[in-house]
C-alpha cells in the first residue's frame, strides 16, 4: 500500500511539458540553490558571521561582496549562514506541527465522538487566531533563542495540518478497504497506520511546502519583533531589524539583502506547493 | 427571514465558546507554558524579593485555577489592569488610544488589498491570453511571499528617503493632529473641516496602506482568478451572451456578481492575516497603534500591557468572524440550513 501510493506519487511528479512541473522545477531550484549555499557557507566565505571582521559600515566592495554592518560583521557571511538559522528553525517546526497535526487529526476524524468535536473546536480557535501574534504570544512566554522560536512556530500551525488530516480521516473510514480490514479484526491504530495514512500522503507533501512559507514568514516576524535568535547568531529577520535603524543615513545594504533572502526562499517554497497543489489534489484550498 | 434569525442566534451563542477558548488560549501561553513572567519582567539578574513582590503585584503568587477565574472575571468586568510602566496608565486606556490607528490602517490595507487583487485576479481569468494569466497568477505568488517590514523599508527607502515624496514614519505631523472625536485621523479632520489634517494624515498613511495592503492583495488576486475563472464558464454566462446582452452589462451582472461571493467569505480569514501583518506593519513604520504598543512594550517587558493587547486581538478576531458569517448568511441563503 504504501510503496504503490509513493510509486504514484514519484509517477505524477515525472516532468512533463504542463505548467505545474514547470512550477514545481523552478521552485525546486530555487529552494536547492538556497539550501547548498547555505550548507557550503564556509567555502563561500572566510569570514565568521559572528565577529568583527573589519570597520562598521563598508559599503559593499570585492572584499565584502554586501558590505559590513554597525558592528562590522561581513554581511555575506551573516547572509550565508542565517541561511543555515531560517532553515533549521522552519523545518524543525514544520517537522513537529505535521507529526503533531497529523497524528491529532488522524485519530480525531477516525474515532469522531464527542472528543473530536472538542479537539475540533479547540483547534478551530487556535486557527482563527493571528498566526504571527499567536507566535508572538508564545515567544514572549518562553523566551527567544532557537529551539522556543521553533516551538512558538510548531504549535500555531498544527491546526493546519490537523484540520485537512481529519477531514480526509473522515472520508477514508468509510471507505470499502478500511471497513473490510475493520470487519477481518484488524486494530484500529494498525487500520489508522496501514490503511489510512498513506492515502493522506499526497495531502500533506502539499500542505507541508504551503505550510512551510508561513513557517519561514513567521520565523522573520519573530527575529524581527527580537523574539527569535539571540545575536550574535546570524539570522535574516535580525538582521533586518538590526539595520533599519541605520536605514535613514542611506546604509541600504544592510536591510535589501537579507529581507530579499526571505522573500526568493519564501517564493521557491510557494512554486513548489503550487506547482505540487495542482499535480496531486487539485481542489486542495490553502489557508 | 425567521431561518436567518434562527441561524445568527445560534452563530451568536458559539461565539461564547469560542471567545472562551481563545481567553483560556491566552492565559495558557502567558501563564503554564515554562518560563516565569516575574523573571521575563524583571530579567535573570533580579532578588527574590524583587520578584516576590512583583508576584504579588500580578497576582500570579495565588494557586492557578484562583488565578484563571480572577483572568476571566477582570475581563468581564472590562478590567485589564495597570502598565508596569510609564505612570502606571489602565491597560484598556492605553489600548483605545491605540485602537482607532490600527483599525484605520486595517480597513485603508483591505480596500487597497482587495482593489489591487480582485483587479489582477479577475484580469487573469477574463484575459484571452495566456500570457497575463500567467503574469496574475505570479503576481498572487510573489506578493504574498514579501516580509512585511522588508517591503516597507525598500518602499521607505526608494520612496521616502530617496525621492521625498512620503514620509518616513508617524501618523500625522503632531502639529495638525485633529481634535478626537472617532480616534481616525481620517474621518476627524473631515469631519471638523480640517483640510491640512486630513492631506497630513493622508501623507502619512499611503506606504503603510501600500506595504500591508500589497501582501494581502495576493491572496484576493488567488481567490479573484479561480472564482472568475469558474464563473466564466459557467452556463448562464453563455446565455445572456447568446440573448445578446452587452458585454459590459453580462461582466457586472453575471459573472462579477456571482464571482464576489466566494472572495467574500475567504475575507473572514483574510482578517487574521491582515491583523497579524499591523503588527509587522506597525512596527516597521512607527505607526502608533496596537500592534506597536505590543512591539514597544516586548521591549519593556511591561506584561499587563501585552497581556492586553492579546486579548483585544483575540476578541476582535472572534467579532469579526461573527459579523463575517452573519454577513454571508445574509448575502447567501443556502448557508443558514
Amino acid at each position: 500500500m504504501v510503496s504503490m501510493n509513493v510509486t504514484r506519487l514519484i509517477g505524477r511528479l515525472l516532468p512533463q511539458r504542463k505548467t505545474p512541473h514547470y512550477l514545481v522545477f523552478t521552485g525546486g531550484l530555487i529552494v536547492a540553490s538556497i539550501i547548498i549555499m547555505s550548507l557550503i557557507a564556509p567555502l563561500l566565505t572566510e569570514y565568521d558571521p559572528t565577529i568583527p571582521v573589519a570597520d562598521p559600515l563598508l559599503p559593499p566592495s570585492p572584499e565584502h561582496p554586501l558590505g559590513t554592518n554597525n558592528l562590522g560583521y561581513d554581511m555575506f557571511s551573516r547572509l550565508l549562514y542565517g541561511g543555515r538559522t531560517v532553515l533549521y528553525i522552519v523545518i524543525l517546526s514544520t517537522l513537529m506541527s505535521m507529526i503533531a497535526g497529523v497524528s491529532l487529526g488522524l485519530v480525531s476524524g477516525y474515532y469522531g465522538g464527542y472528543k473530536d468535536r472538542v479537539l475540533t473546536l479547540i483547534m478551530d480557535s487556535v486557527y482563527s487566531f493571528p498566526d504571527v501574534i499567536l507566535a508572538i504570544a508564545i515567544s514572549i512566554a518562553l523566551g527567544p533563542g532557537i529551539y522556543n522560536a521553533a516551538i512558538a512556530i510548531a504549535v500555531v500551525y498544527i491546526p493546519t495540518y490537523f484540520r485537512m488530516v481529519r477531514g480526509q480521516a473522515l472520508v477514508l473510514r468509510e471507505q470499502g478497504y478500511v471497513v473490510a480490514a475493520h470487519m477481518l479484526g484488524a486494530k484500529d491504530w494498525w487500520i489508522m497506520v496501514r490503511y489510512i495514512l498513506p492515502n493522506l500522503l499526497p495531502v500533506v507533501v502539499v500542505v507541508f511546502t504551503l505550510n512551510i512559507t508561513d513557517a519561514i514568514l513567521t520565523e522573520a516576524a519573530l527575529s524581527f519583533l527580537g523574539l527569535g535568535v539571540v545575536p550574535p547568531t546570524p539570522d535574516w529577520g535580525y538582521d533586518l531589524r538590526a539595520g533599519q535603524t541605520y536605514l535613514p543615513s542611506g546604509y541600504w545594504w544592510l536591510v535589501t539583502f537579507p529581507g530579499l533572502m526571505i522573500m526568493v526562499l519564501v517564493i521557491g517554497f510557494s512554486l513548489i506547493g503550487e506547482g505540487l497543489n495542482d499535480i496531486l489534489n487539485p481542489r486542495i484550498s490553502r489557508r | 427571514m425567521a431561518s436567518l434569525r434562527s441561524y445568527i442566534v445560534t452563530r451568536l451563542l458559539l461565539v461564547i465558546p469560542m471567545v472562551f477558548i481563545v481567553l483560556t488560549i491566552i492565559f495558557i501561553v502567558l501563564r503554564i507554558l515554562p518560563g516565569d513572567p516575574v523573571i521575563t519582567v524583571l530579567g535573570p539578574k533580579s532578588t527574590l524579593e524583587e520578584r516576590e513582590r512583583l508576584r504579588e503585584q500580578l497576582g500570579l503568587n495565588k494557586p492557578i485555577y484562583i488565578q484563571y477565574v480572577e483572568y476571566l472575571g477582570n475581563i468581564v468586568r472590562g478590567d485589564l489592569g495597570r502598565s508596569l510602566i510609564f505612570g502606571r496608565r489602565l491597560v484598556i486606556d492605553e489600548i483605545m488610544d491605540r485602537f482607532p490607528a490600527t483599525v484605520e490602517l486595517a480597513v485603508t490595507s483591505l480596500i487597497f488589498g482587495a482593489g489591487v487583487g480582485i483587479l489582477i485576479g479577475s484580469l487573469g481569468a477574463l484575459s484571452k491570453r495566456k500570457s497575463v494569466d500567467i503574469i496574475s497568477r505570479l503576481y498572487g505568488i510573489a506578493s504574498y511571499s514579501f516580509f512585511i517590514p522588508w517591503l516597507g523599508l525598500m518602499l521607505q527607502m526608494g520612496l521616502s528617503i530617496g525621492l521625498g515624496l512620503f514620509p518616513v514614519s508617524g501618523r500625522i505631523d503632531p502639529l495638525l493632529t485633529p481634535p478626537r472625536i472617532t480616534g481616525l485621523y481620517l474621518v476627524d479632520s473631515l469631519l471638523t473641516g480640517r483640510l491640512d489634517s486630513f492631506l497630513s494624515a493622508l501623507w502619512h498613511i499611503v506606504l503603510p496602506t501600500i506595504t500591508l495592503g500589497t501582501v494581502i492583495s495576493g491572496i484576493f488576486a488567488k481567490l479573484g482568478r479561480t472564482s472568475f475563472a469558474e464563473v466564466i464558464v459557467q452556463d448562464h454566462v453563455l446565455a445572456a451572451r447568446a440573448r445578446g446582452i452587452r458585454e459590459s452589462t453580462v461582466f457586472r451582472h453575471h459573472v462579477a456578481r456571482n464571482a464576489i461571493v466566494p472572495i467574500m467569505t475567504m475575507m473572514g480569514l483574510q482578517f487574521a492575516l491582515l491583523l497579524g501583518g499591523t503588527v509587522l506593519t506597525e512596527a516597521t513604520f512607527s505607526w502608533p497603534g496596537m500592534g506597536y504598543l505590543l512591539f514597544e512594550r516586548i521591549l519593556y517587558r511591561d506584561y499587563n500591557v501585552i497581556q492586553g493587547v492579546l486579548i483585544i486581538f483575540g476578541l476582535l478576531v472572534a467579532l469579526i468572524n461573527l459579523i463575517v458569517d452573519i454577513l454571508y448568511a445574509y448575502v447567501d441563503p443556502r448557508v443558514r440550513f
